[in-house]
């Protein structure tokens, strides 16, 4: 059987994207806006060159010094035009008009569709490896670097380039949180609370701040930094949306503690102008801290965490595997989306090759993670390949929890009943369904006596009723709505079995 | 015409002979082809045997509709000096690529409230290289190269005598006449100029010349305590950009913010110039990009190398990268892009023979 992930210690880690994809987010926005204006005195004898002149040059010189001094935009686009009429088409001339009628687009970059994860990491590795080979100096390839490398798992080449970016740019508020990222995604949250504390301005900065304090949280050290945090959000005169995380991670201590008002607070302080992360963990944090999210909240940019999670707790399972898909692609190095899609897709809409695919990605960067093996295991034994499944069991790791090693116990089962196995299947499942119910754990008891049933049934085994019993009895105090939605499918498969006799 | 103007003598110098026999002609419109500065008025002048200059006049009238007179009086005056002495310099030092000043002087004019009219007279370009790009049949790869060939010698000749141009920018490249069969530009208007040797009017500003041709660590505000990196690098970064210019028709300033996220911008940008590195980093990786792929094919690999270290936004590691493994001498050193150049231009002028 599956396993979902525990959720009682989410942290408001930083994401972790590519450069290209998080420049324009806001935070990698500077503390300190500047306004600078056009100085008249400039631009003033460039307009007047540009009026009595038809040189193709002396127009893209004005249309050139426009651009670097950020007039508007209907500023920019008559003398776009004006350049694009004296020059060639096709000359470089002409293709700079045509690029600078396109800047209000932004320059957004075409979001291609990767064929796969991994395939393109490698193709953002080769290109990667270009360029850092001609420029060695540029902190944010070796951090995009690093992030391909640990999308494909190669954790020692990923902490290389992330040692590389901070020894190039020590300070750099993208490089800081990207290596501290990678270091809490390998489990060693400690030393990202040292290079948060060492390398960046976490007394003034708000986004270094909320990370080494997560950090810190997940370390298990005390949050000595809370009182700083107090100072910073109401002395230094930051806004709502450079605060949003450390007001998130605040309301996440509050909350820990037991202080549910004051998380609240806290919460909605954050919600003011919050990115995906502060979405995903108020979303987290709404049952326990008795609050709800709005659709506008859950409706952030990116906000794939936060909605994939807040389907499934409406057990809308589908959307939640699509939304748990893009929050895989957006940070395909993270445990998370790789549990909880893996394991809503295979135990609850029975699509075996996406929770097996789902599972394959996110074990590149944890391979030895003993409950996304035993989802992995789990798919692939449902589609017959039982030889795989036990290669993933036998790559899991130590299973420090009883649900987890209680799970590898069913999906053995599982296995032995596709062997052709049904007694050793039948003794596995026993022996998972008698330590779910000595924890006093109906929702997984309930699961795996549903699923037992489901293949005592597939062998046409009169046992099928015993298991089938088994999982009603437990249902009654099972609180997951994906335990309803296996009973259900139990009976709808006697049902149907029943039939198929008549 | 205001009672001021007409009370003003530097705008009513037309066909007034100076001293060495130059008579003076209608003053020029903005016509795009000279920049004259924010305080002077500019006229062509001829002699008797038919050579002409480029008078520059300053206007003292100006100075009246300032804010505070004194000090904006002095500051012009002090310019004006500067820029006389250092062109002066120049042409003692006989600096073939940089435009020297033929004389200069005072003109007393009768029956004017403001009577007493200093100027320049400067060698007269034929354009500057913004209409010399755009008007010629054909510029071909080879002259651009000359241009920049000149260029980049103009300013080596600068730092040789310890002069920093300061405010490098299409319109103060100026275009003459062919010479030994090679298309000649010269640097002009040293208005900005930093001296070695000497306190200029500018030093105390964080950004001397015009802003939007300035190198990042103006544009971000950022004043480097050493005077080369403050001052040499900033024209290095200026040359390249303007070689990036004459063949793609764009700054680097305007690469590298087309390619920035826009709070990254320098114009909304508010934290330190060592913070916004990284991005720039990026921005400027992408733009070299782009410039290499609309260089002519022929020099685009060398030729991108060259922007490529003339214009690293890190100022402190701006330069050839030969001259900055020498233990001594500067890293900001233009000996062997002056070289590369010439060598660019022998290439070039092979492969168009071909």
């Amino acid at each position: 059987m599956t396993l979902q992930p525990i959720e009682d210690d989410r942290e408001v880690v930083p994401r972790w994207r590519s450069y290209s994809d998080a420049k324009s987010s806001v935070e990698l926005a500077p503390l300190r806006q500047a306004h600078l204006v056009a100085a008249e005195k400039e631009l003033g004898p460039l307009r007047a060159q540009y009026s009595s002149s038809h040189d193709a040059f002396v127009i893209a010189d004005y249309l050139g010094a426009l651009i670097a001094y950020q007039v508007d935009q209907r500023t920019i686009e008559p003398v776009a035009h004006a350049l694009a009429a004296v020059s060639e088409e096709g000359s470089v001339l002409w293709g700079f008009a045509r690029q600078a009628i396109q800047l209000s687009d932004d320059a957004s970059p075409d979001q291609l569709e990767p064929a796969s994860i991994d395939a393109h990491a490698r193709l953002q590795l080769r290109a990667l490896r270009h360029v850092i080979r001609r420029s060695p100096r540029r902190a944010t390839f070796h951090v995009d670097a690093a992030l391909a490398h640990a999308t494909l798992g190669n954790r020692k080449s990923a902490n290389r380039e992330a040692r590389i970016a901070l020894e190039l740019a020590p300070t750099n508020r993208f490089v800081v949180r990207s290596a501290a990222r990678l270091l809490i995604s390998q489990d060693e949250p400690d030393e990202a609370a040292w290079i948060l504390r060492h390398f960046g301005s976490y007394a003034s900065d708000p986004w270094v701040l909320a990370p080494l304090m997560s950090a810190m949280q997940l370390a298990g050290e005390k949050p000595t930094e809370f009182r700083a945090a107090r100072e910073l959000s109401a002395l230094g005169n930051h806004s709502a949306a450079d605060l949003a995380e450390l007001w998130a991670e605040m309301a996440t201590i509050e909350l820990g503690a037991g202080k549910t008002k004051a998380a609240r607070g806290l919460f909605r302080s954050s919600l003011q102008n919050p990115n995906d992360n502060v979405v995903a963990q108020a979303e987290w944090a709404s049952k326990a801290g008795g609050f709800t999210l709005s659709e506008a909240d859950l409706s952030v940019e990116r906000g794939y965490e936060a909605r994939s999670r807040a389907f499934a707790r409406e057990a809308k399972w589908s959307q939640s595997v699509i939304e748990g898909q893009a929050w895989q692609r957006d940070e395909p190095f993270s445990l998370e989306p790789a549990l909880s899609t893996s394991y809503i897709a295979a135990l609850v809409l029975e699509d075996y090759q996406k929770a097996l695919d789902v599972a394959s990605s996110g074990l590149n960067f944890h391979p030895k993670d003993p409950t996304l093996r035993n989802n992995a295991a789990f798919a692939a034994a449902k589609l017959g390949d039982t030889e795989k499944a036990r290669e993933h069991l036998r790559h899991a790791g130590h299973a420090a929890g009883s649900d987890e090693r209680n799970a590898m116990v069913a999906t053995r089962g599982l296995i032995a009943f596709r062997d052709g196995q049904p007694a050793v299947g039948r003794a596995l499942y026993t022996q998972a369904v008698n330590e779910f119910r000595r924890a006093g754990n109906a929702d997984m008891s309930v699961l795996a006596s549903s699923l037992w049933a489901l293949e005592e049934l597939r062998i046409q085994s009169p046992i099928a009723l015993n298991a089938r019993d088994a999982a009603q009895e437990d249902f009654a105090r099972a609180q997951l709505p994906e335990a309803k939605v296996l009973v259900n499918r139990v009976e709808a498969a006697f049902s149907s079995a029943e039939s198929a006799e008549l | 015409m205001s009672a001021t103007d007409a009370q003003n003598a530097a705008l009513h110098l037309e066909n007034l002979v100076l001293e060495g026999g130059w008579v003076v002609g209608p003053p020029n419109r903005f016509d795009g082809d000279h920049t004259g500065g924010a305080f002077s008025v500019t006229y062509i002048a001829t002699r008797g045997d038919g050579s002409q200059g480029f008078l520059k006049v300053l206007d003292l009238a100006q100075a009246l509709a300032s804010d505070d007179l004194v000090d904006t009086l002095s500051g012009l005056t002090a310019e004006f000096r500067a820029e006389r002495n250092l062109c002066e310099m120049c042409g003692t030092k006989r600096l073939s690529r940089v435009v020297t000043a033929i004389t200069h002087g005072e003109v007393k004019v009768p029956n004017f409230v403001i009577g007493t009219v200093p100027y320049i007279i400067f060698e007269l370009a034929t354009h500057d290289v913004r209409v010399a790009l755009g008007r010629a049949e054909q510029i071909d790869t080879v002259v651009k190269l000359e241009y920049a060939h000149s260029l980049a010698t103009g300013v080596r000749q600068l730092h040789q005598i310890g002069v920093a141009h300061q405010d490098i920018k299409p319109s103060n490249i100026l275009v003459f006449p062919k010479s030994a069969n090679r298309a000649v530009g010269k640097i002009g208007d040293l208005g900005r100029a930093y001296r070695e040797d000497v306190d200029s009017p500018h030093d105390h500003l964080l950004v001397p010349g015009d802003r939007s041709y300035a190198p990042p660590e103006q544009q971000y505000r950022h004043q480097f305590d050493d005077p080369a990196t403050r001052r040499f690098a900033a024209d290095l970064y200026q040359l390249g950009s303007l070689i990036t210019f004459m063949f793609t028709g764009r700054t680097m300033n305007t690469f590298i913010t087309i390619n920035l996220a826009r709070h990254h911008r320098s114009a909304f940008y508010g934290d330190s110039y060592q913070s916004v590195i990284p991005y720039l980093d990026e921005a400027y990786e992408n733009a070299l990009q782009r410039i290499e792929s609309e260089l002519p094919p022929v020099i685009a690999d060398r030729l991108a190398r060259l922007i490529r270290y003339l214009c690293e936004p890190d100022a402190a590691l701006r330069g050839h990268p030969a001259a900055r493994q020498q233990p001594d001498g500067s890293n900001f050193s233009l000996e062997r892009t002056v070289a590369e150049l010439d060598l660019l231009v022998r290439i070039a002028a092979r492969q168009a023979q071909q």
